[in-house]
């Protein structure tokens, strides 16, 4: 019988899962295994110049095209750099594989005097769906598939294995990769279970939806994993029920289309506001309700909602909401079901829904004039909202797909952009993690080969996997990068300017020249002062083919509207507890953002988060 | 009557307790907590560009100053890339604390999908010597004790703290009394103190050590690098005995003439050093780490083991006493004291072992070689007060085999086995920490490259105390399109750089480079 080794071993198995992508580094007692798995897995293979870049990739990658990826990295410090992608990845329920080397001598010994030995599989553990750990290389193809497996069960999740080096320089009978099956396709789109709903709880939905006065669709980031746009999209559009997202639901539904209320989440300002605080009956997909959401909870939602919340995870119904019909299912397949069942009874939206939906769209048709009125004032350096305005008619004349980084400039991102495809803006909602830019830029292009990747980014991310330009100019990929440079750590800043009296410590970013950084890596790059150089600007990116950075000197005292409405979920009491008179003297102190800045916003408190909103047209 | 809070009152703890710098980036969460910082005259924020880099920098200051501090990264997104740079103190026995806010005290255990949550204190668990949460304001300058306690006690390690959010921005009302009540003078949380050998087996390893011709110390983590190494250093100088150090001891005897016998590294991958290392007939093993063990198991394979004299202050490190074998409980310095009498070694044998490793580090050193000028044009602007940070095992090797007769401050080998491409963070640490030393990084290209965003950050705080020598750099070959020039990339992070011809190697500084 012929003998392979370990490396050879997990080659094949890579190969059997249809693992085509494999993120890695560079590096000591990895290069051997590396060479091995670029001959004979069948997978192709990016180095990165950091392993906590090369898992964004692996992660951007797989959000992109929801095909198999995994990151590959050595042990201790190049495996726990892992542990940002992975969060992410677990977070934003993203099917990553994880691989990484470990210590050889196993954690039996954690705690003892050796402290290379520690548990690091053990550090994983709350962030993963399945994690494990091969010693032999006899249990390396059993180990992956049930990695790849428990990663695309349900909700889906990455998954993190440990191999000892030990095991991929043993030897096996080759007997062992008798386990698995033949070759799966490396660019197969990982589908979900198309599971249907009973009728039971199919009914009682479809009841519930025909009663209500004013439905909203609520969906969530499960309705891109399920590719269920299109159904989502037929089923509002056909039958008069206004669509929110929830941010991680981002281009779920077109954000210009006629029935979306129109950004996602708090970034719609007031339509979302008033959707979730005044819908009667809210159907629920694929939308966990995490703390972002409120919980689904008052007061940030109304307390009469009947919930309809359709998941493909049983384990999240009732966790928060209590919804009044759970419908266990494939989101997509749900949708479809949904449809049907309200074509076939002939239905058509009543007289109260058309009223419904008309008074949502007025909101939004208001909050997008006020917001695109701001932006074009007349300011001395480009408003962020010129500059997002600016990067949505080149994602369209570009067909581009964003990708965004920072703490305000995503919100500005999104509540500027344009009408997105499901498949169209990556950021990392779930933690909310900077630094991911410009490695999601890197995996999202080789996702979409061809296709232009615009990485949106604040200043501050920007330089988190800044080594990785690199990597982008090394493989010529087709990335445009617009940096919000309003040198400060701004989300963060607003803070200090409206509790702490101005006191900035550690907000502020000295003035730094990112064109300069750009070019160091021989990326052409532009840098933007004016609003009147930002045509140039665009067209100067647009006759680029392959990388190119436009750094936009933007000014922070500019903040996004919506972020009051983030900040108040996200401290729900604490900020009452700072010292009134300290919060009173921020306030007095931030005269100096200027009359114009100061009443919008006050339109928002108003609009959005007291609800004044001119009910009488309401009509209803 | 003070109207505080808890992020301040975990600040006023920490100051008490002579924390100075923090190495951190901002999360609205961690508001109060650097109000307070802000306020604070003595304390400062260092702000890198990945909390990857923080807790690294902080491992750098530590382990440069000997001083505790604190890497601080906001509730899951920053904490999650700290944890690479976090494990080096675990590693390298480095007392940083490492502190981060959570979501609310009432939401986050277990897991509740809160926005950026996750289970932090279970993440820190596997490589902490402590990871708590802190529920009670009044009750966090206790905690931060502790926890200091925890990392600088015994062999130095790295803590970690949970505050949830409610907690640190929850008002405390406090009067003077209570306030004092709170912040009582310093507790002793150094204790540094020694921990004196059983005199029996001091006395066998003494009588021992005495008879020995060819004896060898071998230092693996002595005692931790911030608590007593420079003590432990000058009795090794004083005892003129060979020493060799693993990476995370490195420098503990620089320089000295027929004691400092190079880095442990350089045993590890030569032949012919290690048939030196073979020729001995006592080790002398203070505080084992993973390199030293796995040295000292090398050298007894297939071999009658020479005895072998072992101190360590944690017991669980010693193995039973057996023949040829000596443990010693007690803590490194405290021990080979009372073994500095004994030294009587062969005339020429330090010499040997010292003139041997050298000749080894140098053909270890690779390309590096051809860059030897560049190390001797460096030599002589290295100040007694300087430091030396060596990234990449080539690097060390080189900086072992060029730089080994140049007395300095301090030398860090980062030989990159467990954590990479720390140097440059590491390096930028030590320079904050050290603003009399020049700080020179020797680093690997590929090293240089995993944290490469910190030449910014070195820029933005005109950290004109650090140079960097890149060796191996890569420099655009004329004509090749899309080959990377790390001088021009450097050159446009704002850093002044200088190609050595004779390399060609690569020298980057922030303002005017020092001359080399
Ligand atoms: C990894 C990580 N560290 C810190 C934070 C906390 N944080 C949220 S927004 C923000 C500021 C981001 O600055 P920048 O990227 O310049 O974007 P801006 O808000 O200025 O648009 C920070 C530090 C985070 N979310 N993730
Ligand atoms: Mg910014």
């Amino acid at each position: 019988m012929a003998r392979i080794n370990g490396s050879q071993v997990l080659a094949q198995s890579i190969k059997a899962l249809g693992i085509g992508r494999i993120f890695t580094v560079r590096a000591p007692g990895l290069d051997e295994l590396v060479e091995v798995l670029e001959q004979e897995s069948g997978a192709q293979v990016f180095f990165a110049h950091d392993e906590v870049a090369a898992t964004l990739m692996a992660d951007g990658f797989a959000r992109r095209s929801r095909k198999a990826a995994a990151v590959l990295t050595g042990a201790w410090g190049r495996a726990l750099a892992q542990v940002a992608g992975v969060t992410n990845a677990w977070a934003d329920r993203v099917p990553l594989i994880a691989i990484s080397l470990c210590p050889d001598v196993g954690p039996d010994n954690n705690r003892g005097w050796n402290r290379a030995d520690f548990d690091q599989g053990a550090v994983f553990a709350p962030v993963v769906s399945w994690r494990g750990r091969v010693s032999l290389p006899e249990q390396i193809p059993k180990a992956l598939a049930k990695a790849v497996m428990a990663s695309r069960a349900g909700r889906m999740g990455p998954a993190h294995l440990d191999i000892c080096p030990g095991a991929l320089k043993a030897s096996a009978d080759e007997k062992v990769l008798a386990f698995l099956l033949p070759p799966a396709d490396p660019d197969a789109v990982i589908e979900p279970a198309r599971i249907p709903a009973d009728s039971t709880s199919l009914n009682q939905a479809i009841a519930l939806i025909k009663n209500a006065k004013k439905p909203l669709i609520f969906a969530g980031g499960g309705v891109k994993a399920s590719a269920a746009s299109q159904a989502l999209i037929a089923l509002a559009g056909d039958f008069g029920i206004p669509v929110a997202t929830s941010m991680s639901g981002i281009g779920a539904i077109p954000s210009d289309s006629p029935f979306c209320i129109g950004a996602p989440s708090y970034t719609a300002g007031e339509t979302f506001h008033a959707a979730i605080r005044e819908a009667d009956v809210v159907l629920a997909v694929g939308a966990a309700f995490s703390g972002l959401e409120g919980f689904g909870l008052p007061p940030i939602w109304g307390a009469y909602i009947a919930f309809i919340h359709v998941d493909n995870d049983p384990l999240v119904f009732g966790v928060n909401v209590s919804p009044q019909v759970c419908v266990f299912g494939d989101v997509r397949t749900v949708l479809e079901q949904l449809y049907q069942a309200f074509s076939k009874s002939g239905f058509s939206a009543p007289a109260a829904w058309k009223a419904w939906h008309e008074y949502l769209m007025r909101l939004k048709k208001g909050r997008k004039k006020r917001l695109d009125d701001f932006a074009k004032k007349n300011w001395a350096k480009p408003h962020q909202g010129r500059l997002a305005l600016a990067v949505g008619r080149f994602m369209i004349e570009q067909d581009a797909i964003m990708v965004i980084d920072g703490g305000n400039t995503p919100l500005y991102a999104a509540s500027y952009a344009p009408g997105l495809a499901p498949d169209q803006a990556f950021f990392p909602f779930g933690m909310a993690a900077l630094g991911g830019g410009v490695p999601y830029a890197v995996g999202v292009a080789l996702a979409a080969r061809g296709r232009r990747v615009m990485l949106v980014t604040g200043d501050g991310s920007f330089l988190y996997a800044v080594q990785e330009l690199e990597t982008i100019r090394r493989l010529n990929l087709p990335v445009t990068i617009f940096v919000n440079n309003d040198s400060a750590w701004n989300m963060i800043k607003a803070m200090q300017d409206s509790f702490f009296e101005c006191r900035y410590v550690g907000t502020c970013i000295p003035e730094t020249d990112y064109a300069k950084i750009a070019k160091g890596f021989g990326i052409p790059a532009m840098r933007v002062t004016k609003a009147a150089q930002m045509d140039k600007a665009l067209e100067f990116a647009a006759g680029q083919s392959g990388p190119v950075l436009v750094d936009c000197v933007t000014d922070c005292k500019n903040l996004p509207d919506s972020l009051l409405s983030f900040t108040l979920v996200e401290f729900e009491g604490s900020l009452t507890q700072l010292d009134p008179k300290k919060v009173l003297k921020s306030l007095w102190m931030n005269r100096s953002m200027g009359l114009a800045r100061s009443r919008h916003m006050a339109d928002y408190v108003r609009k959005a988060i007291l609800g004044i909103n001119p009910r009488q047209k309401r009509g209803l | 009557m003070e109207i505080s809070n808890g992020g301040e009152i975990l600040v006023t703890a920490l100051a008490r307790q002579g924390v100075k710098k923090v190495f951190s980036i901002i999360g609205g969460q961690m508001g109060t907590m650097y109000d307070a910082i802000g306020r604070h005259p003595d304390m400062e924020v260092i702000t890198p560009r990945s909390e990857a880099s923080a807790a690294l920098m902080a491992c750098g200051y530590t382990a440069s100053t000997g001083e505790p501090c604190v890497s601080m990264a906001t509730v899951g997104a920053g904490v999650v890339y700290e944890t690479a740079g976090l494990l080096m103190a675990w590693l390298d026995y480095l007392p940083v604390l490492s502190i981060a806010p959570q979501v609310q005290s009432y939401k986050m255990k277990p897991h509740q999908e809160n926005l950026q949550a996750c289970d932090q204190d279970l993440l820190f668990a596997p490589f902490t010597k402590f990871s708590a949460i802190g529920y009670h304001a009044k009750r966090l300058p206790q905690l931060v004790d502790r926890a200091l306690r925890e990392a600088l006690c015994n062999i130095p390690g790295p803590v970690h703290l949970d505050v949830p959010v409610d907690i640190l921005f929850e008002r405390q009302v406090l009067t003077k009394a209570q306030k004092e009540r709170l912040f009582v003078p310093p507790a002793n949380t150094r204790y540094q103190g020694a921990v004196l050998p059983d005199p029996k087996a001091a006395k066998r390893a003494f009588e021992i050590l005495g008879k020995a011709k060819k004896p060898l110390v071998l230092v693996g983590q002595g005692m931790g690098r911030p608590t007593r190494h420079k003590e432990l250093g000058s009795l090794l100088v004083k005892a003129k005995i060979p020493v060799i150090t693993s990476s995370k001891s490195s420098g503990i005897v620089w320089a000295a003439k027929g004691v400092d016998a190079g880095p442990a590294l350089v045993f590890e991958q030569s032949p012919t050093a290690m048939r030196i290392f073979n020729d001995a007939d006592c080790i002398v093993v203070l505080g084992k780490d993973a390199q030293s063990a796995k040295l000292l198991e090398k050298a007894s394979l297939g071999k009658t083991l020479p005895f072998v004299i072992h101190a360590e202050i944690d017991p669980k490190a010693l193995d039973a006493p057996s023949k040829g074998y000596v443990p010693v409980w007690g803590d490194p310095a405290s021990v080979f004291s009372s073994l500095l009498q004994a030294v009587a070694q062969e005339k020429a044998w330090a010499e040997k072992v010292c003139n041997a490793s050298a000749r080894a580090a140098a053909s270890l050193a690779g390309d590096f070689a051809q860059s030897r000028s560049l190390f001797d044009a460096t030599a002589p602007s290295i100040g007694a007060n300087d430091l030396i940070v060596a990234d990449g095992p080539k690097a060390c090797c080189a900086t072992a085999a060029f730089l080994g007769t140049t007395p300095c401050q301090g030398v860090f080998m980062l030989d990159g086995q467990e954590i990479a491409g720390a140097g440059l963070p590491f390096a930028i640490g030590a320079a904050v920490g050290n603003p009399n030393s020049h700080i020179y990084l020797i680093s690997e290209q590929r090293a240089l490259f995993h944290h490469l965003r910190e030449a910014a950050t070195a820029v933005c705080l005109g950290l004109e105390n650090l140079t960097i020598i890149c060796p191996d750099a890569q420099l655009a070959e004329p004509g090749v399109e899309g080959s990377a020039d790390t001088a021009k990339i450097l050159a446009g992070m704002g850093l002044t750089t200088r190609i050595f011809e004779k390399g060609p190697a690569l020298v980057a500084s922030v303002g005017l480079a020092r001359a080399i």
